[in-house]
């Protein structure tokens, strides 16, 4: 059995489809159990920890102080995108996570995954005075998201996408003095505020294509053999603020139209985790 | 000195690393514990057992001769002393050793060697693949001069193998010289899995034609060819 | 040469220090320099005074072995603020092979970018990341029987996500743990405790304000296996006399003695833990009773 499944892995995993469930149990539309909590890293401003099944992100947000940025200093920064050059998302998928990653290469999956959360952010639109260090925005807070990535069993986009939301609904910055220039200090004793983003959510779900049939929530196996993989989210009114299809082969539209339903449906189910994590 | 030792077979002693077992004098130590100063410990975390001594007849020499950690001294006494190890059920470090048979896949051929990676160990999938090669020289038995490894294997052949030595600093030597080692499975050009039809020769069921390869007589003993 | 692919910020930014502290350490110079002038004996006596335990308590620790499923074999460890995680992978085969007879063993620590609220830490490893790998690999691989696995490599990856102080003990724990948990063969697990010493009081298992207290104080590292008594890595750095290390090192024997307990009962019961869940899943192994087990979780 194990050596069948690691010789013809396809054919191992067809036996399984054409009675439509997967070797781990699930029916194909089923999305592994799916938990979050927040706040348990106390060195930064804000974290999150989410786990998919197997795979496990961790997201911690470091806030850190800087000039507030000029139209001379870097060029393009405009005031088209107001929080663009406030937070950074940053992947790391480490070799701790899986034995297809090394520290000494940079992996490309977790380059082009910064890229789209970088993205996603983006359609935040926060205030840039929530950004303010002191009370006139002489100095501004900057944000560090990095996504750690703890134990890789596939999905890792839907994963990164709840971790870094939760984590920034998370963040508390503090109020700040400047002594001097470039001499920053945050006061602890004026309370502590957070970004309003508050009413704003992404509803990830990913899903891998092998041969005819859709899976929800792949795993690592099932993202190793699929011809495709389709990643869908959701905005907090229900548009679609992120599509993505990357695969060898078309996808018909009505196999589309049906993931589309399925990332809907678990609109109520990301809402209320995040929600319960962050009241 | 903790007493761990229970002469019935006690499977549900659950032993760490560094624990000592038993004096050195009691048991002969086994794979997952090792020898030192008189005591017998265990080096992983498992289940211990006692295996008696009249069960491991035929093992007995095998394990003289591996088992360095045991002083020379120990091994010549033939006593009736049982045997102790340490194992858990999901046995993790599976690395191919030399004698094991293992399931490769041929992923590259020239004129002197084929190239292979190694997936399984016995029926042990391995998590990652090792490389190995199949010199010319190892693929059978007899009339070793006459063969030709593109007659014998090409990319994407299962092949059942047997590991020889731990060969160069890259590979493991492997060698198919045995009637019940060779290809298992084989696709043809026409995409069809070939059957065997001697222990030279595959055809292919869609086209019919037939190609040559160094055959493995098909036995139940192997899981690989349950398919 | 590893090369910093990640998007950056244009504008140079620093990590903010609290005005409070700032306000004290100001006041503090002042003192200090008003003490020089007054008395040309330097005080700089540092009195510090643990509140919430004893100096040779322990924070609570918490660890579990089996975390990351891609892994040979994981631990994730607690040290009440202070969590790393650590992933063995192997023994696997190595892309270039420099040892024939044994296993190579390979450590790599690495700080999250954002487990300190002091430091920063850049996703490059840097120098102290570096060092703190070589001690946990000049800790471990005494303990380990490489000679089993000739041809291979065992990769040990350690990640800190909040450090709150006793960073290196927790790793090599961690470190032992996952190894034994990957079923590495082993002599034995090394335990491992450290102390800061401040004036006359000896700190066992520092935090990460215990450990910033003063310049150049004394600290010691200690990894042991217990069952053969055997040290494998003393460290000590500052100011120390003679008799204050011997004091030392015998309070971190005997807190890796106890660190060893909780490391072996933490192993056993993740035995049992594993074994009970797997007799409840061969019942499941055929395609019929897992649809049945996939309608029961719906």
């Amino acid at each position: 059995m194990e050596a069948f499944q690691k010789i013809h892995p396809l054919e191992f995993y067809r036996k399984f489809l054409e009675r439509s469930v997967r070797p781990d149990g699930r029916s194909l539309t089923d999305i592994r159990k799916t938990t979050l909590s927040v706040g348990s890293i106390t060195t930064c401003s804000g974290s999150s920890f989410v786990k998919i099944g197997n795979t496990s992100v961790v997201c911690g947000i470091r806030a850190e102080v800087g000039e507030p940025p000029s139209i001379n200093q870097t060029g393009i920064v405009s005031n088209q995108s107001k929080n663009h050059s406030y937070i950074f998302v940053n992947v790391e998928l480490g070799p701790i996570c899986s034995n297809a990653f090394s520290s000494s290469k940079p992996s490309e999956k977790a380059m082009s995954l910064g890229t789209q959360l970088n993205a996603l952010i983006n359609r935040l639109d926060i205030p840039t005075t929530d950004f303010y260090f002191d009370n006139e925005g002489k100095a501004r807070w900057y944000l560090y998201v990095d996504i750690y990535c703890l134990d890789y069993d596939g999905n890792i986009t839907d994963a990164s996408i709840i971790a870094m939301l939760s984590a920034l609904k998370n963040v508390t910055l503090q109020q700040g003095i400047i002594v001097e220039p470039n001499q920053y200090f945050k006061d602890s004793e004026q309370p502590t505020r957070k970004l309003s983003i508050q009413n704003n959510y992404f509803i990830p779900l990913s899903f891998a294509v092998i041969d005819d049939y859709i899976l929800s929530d792949p795993c690592l196996e099932e993202e190793k053999l699929s011809s495709g993989q389709i990643t869908i989210t959701f905005n907090e009114n229900q548009e679609i603020c992120l599509l993505l299809y990357t695969g060898t082969n078309g996808i018909a539209d009505d196999h589309l139209k049906k993931c589309i339903q399925l990332t809907k449906n678990r609109f109520d189910f990301i809402n209320k985790l995040v929600n319960e994590n962050n009241s | 000195m903790e007493k761990t030792i229970d002469n019935n077979d006690s499977q549900d002693i659950v032993v760490t690393p560094g624990q000592r077992l038993s004096k050195a004098v009691d048991y002969i130590s086994l794979d997952g514990t090792y020898v030192h100063k008189g005591y017998i410990y265990s080096s992983v975390l498992g289940f211990q057992h006692i295996v008696k001594r009249n069960l491991q007849e035929t093992k007995e020499n095998k394990d003289e001769n591996n088992n360095n950690n045991s002083s020379s001294e120990e091994s010549n006494i033939k006593d009736e002393r049982d045997f102790i190890t340490v194992s858990k059920e999901k046995d993790p470090g599976v690395v191919p050793e030399i004698g094991s048979i293992v399931t490769v896949q041929v992923l590259r051929t020239n004129p002197r060697l084929a190239s292979v990676a190694i997936l399984c160990v016995g029926t042990k999938a391995l998590k990652e693949t090792f490389n190995g090669i199949i010199r010319i020289q190892d693929v059978r038995a007899t009339e070793i001069d006459k063969v030709e490894i593109y007659k014998s294997f090409r990319p994407g052949d299962i092949v059942l193998a047997q590991i020889i030595s731990l060969g160069d600093s890259r590979s493991y030597y492997l060698s198919t010289a045995k009637n019940e080692l060779g290809v298992v499975f084989a696709q043809s050009v026409a995409g069809g899995t070939m059957i065997p039809i001697s222990w030279n020769m595959m055809q292919c069921p869609i086209t019919k034609t037939k190609e040559f390869r160094k055959v493995a007589k098909m036995d139940n003993s192997i899981e690989t060819e349950q398919e | 040469m590893k090369i910093d692919y990640r998007s950056g910020n244009s504008i140079k930014t620093q990590i903010p220090l609290d005005y409070k502290e700032y306000l004290k350490r100001k006041e503090d110079k002042q003192q200090q320099q008003q003490q020089q002038q007054q008395s040309t004996q330097p005080t700089g006596a540092i009195t510090y005074k643990r509140k919430d335990r004893l100096d040779e308590q322990f924070r609570q620790i918490f660890m579990k072995t089996g975390i990351v499923t891609q892994a040979s074999g994981s631990c994730y460890l607690e040290i009440e603020k202070t969590k790393v995680l650590c992933s063995v992978y192997g023994p696997r085969a190595t892309p270039k092979t420099e040892l024939f007879e044994t296993a190579k063993l390979n450590c790599e620590l690495k700080y999250a970018t954002f487990s300190s609220n002091k430091e920063k830490f850049d996703y490059l490893e840097n120098t102290k990341e570096k060092d703190q790998s070589l001690i946990i690999y000049q800790s471990i691989i005494g303990s380990l029987r490489l000679d089993k696995y000739p041809k291979t490599v065992v990769d040990v990856y350690i990640l800190v996500l909040n450090d709150d102080g006793d960073v290196l003990v927790s790793a090599i724990t961690a470190a032992s743990m996952a190894l034994a948990d990957a079923g590495v063969e082993m002599y034995d697990m090394v335990a491992s405790c450290s102390a800061v010493c401040i004036k006359d009081a000896t700190l066992i298992n520092p935090t990460a304000q215990e450990e910033t207290l003063t310049e150049g104080a004394g600290k010691i590292l200690v990894s042991k296996m217990p069952s053969h008594n055997n040290i494998t890595q003393l460290i000590q750095t500052g100011e120390l006399n003679y008799n204050n290390v011997l004091e030392s090192v015998n309070l971190c024997i005997d807190g890796s003695d106890k660190i060893y307990s909780i490391m072996k009962q933490n192993l056993i019961d993740s035995l049992l833990r594993q074994q009970k869940k797997d007799g409840d899943g061969n019942e499941i192994n055929g395609i019929t009773t897992n649809a049945a087990d996939d309608q029961m979780e719906e």
